[in-house]
């Protein structure tokens, strides 16, 4: 899943390892996060949302919000 | 990529000198520490007991798995022995596991299975081949670490990766 993390990280001048410890997750968890290799759960989203006071959507990409899902 | 410098910076450890542990690197190593502990109490004790006993003959020819043991302890000891390994062991996995994070929790999951698949597999085989003389009996201690094997770097690549 694409999202913007990394952009709003950039923003506030955090290091992963800052960001990480924010959300008290590890540094590795941050970085597949950002790379797109995991996705986070709800909760974690809903955490990062605060944390840059966000919406989830404006921050992860609804990846099938335009097509025919239903 | 990001370097080392600059993944560490702005986390509280910064202008201290040197390196300080962040809490969860505190507490990873903690765990790591009191498994050797741990492990470290347990062979000393079976070492002082295998030693002190009479029939103390350390056999040079040991495989781990195989039907002789390395050296012999009463059974009283291997029960005890058993006994700290087993508590300890589960008291430190559980606080592992209630630390890590949901992204580490993935990594543990994937590597399980992997592992999981990968003793059915190679026990099944092996004995399949046994059945034809073609390998000796199974050893437990080889389909473990076999399997320990492929779950840790399924561990680490699904971690790091």
């Amino acid at each position: 899943m694409k999202n913007r993390l990394k952009v709003l990280r950039a923003e506030r001048d955090w290091s992963q390892a800052e960001l990480a410890g924010r959300l008290d997750v590890s540094r590795q968890a941050v970085n597949a996060i950002e790379t797109g290799k995991y996705d986070p759960s709800l909760p974690l989203a809903f955490k990062i949302g605060r944390l840059f006071d966000r919406n989830i959507e404006e921050i992860f990409d609804d990846e099938f919000a335009g097509g025919d899902n239903g | 990529m990001m370097s080392l410098q600059e993944a560490t910076m702005g986390d509280g450890r910064e202008g201290e000198g040197k390196k300080r542990l962040t809490k969860r690197e505190f507490r990873y190593w903690g765990v790591g520490l009191s498994s050797l502990v741990l492990i470290t109490i347990v062979m000393t004790f079976l070492g002082y007991f295998s030693s002190k006993n009479p029939a103390f003959v350390r056999n040079s020819h040991y495989v781990p798995g195989g039907d002789v043991a390395p050296f012999f302890v009463p059974p009283s000891v291997a029960i005890i022995a058993s006994a700290i390994l087993v508590i300890g062991l589960i008291a430190i996995f559980t606080y592992l596991h209630r630390i890590v994070d949901e992204q580490e929790q993935s990594a543990w999951m994937w590597a399980n299975t992997v592992s999981w698949y990968a003793t059915c597999l190679i026990a099944l085989i092996w004995d399949i081949l046994h059945l034809a003389q073609m390998v000796p009996p199974i050893q437990g201690y080889w389909v473990l670490f076999i399997s320990a094997t492929t779950g840790c770097i399924v561990w680490i690549w699904k971690k790091y990766f």
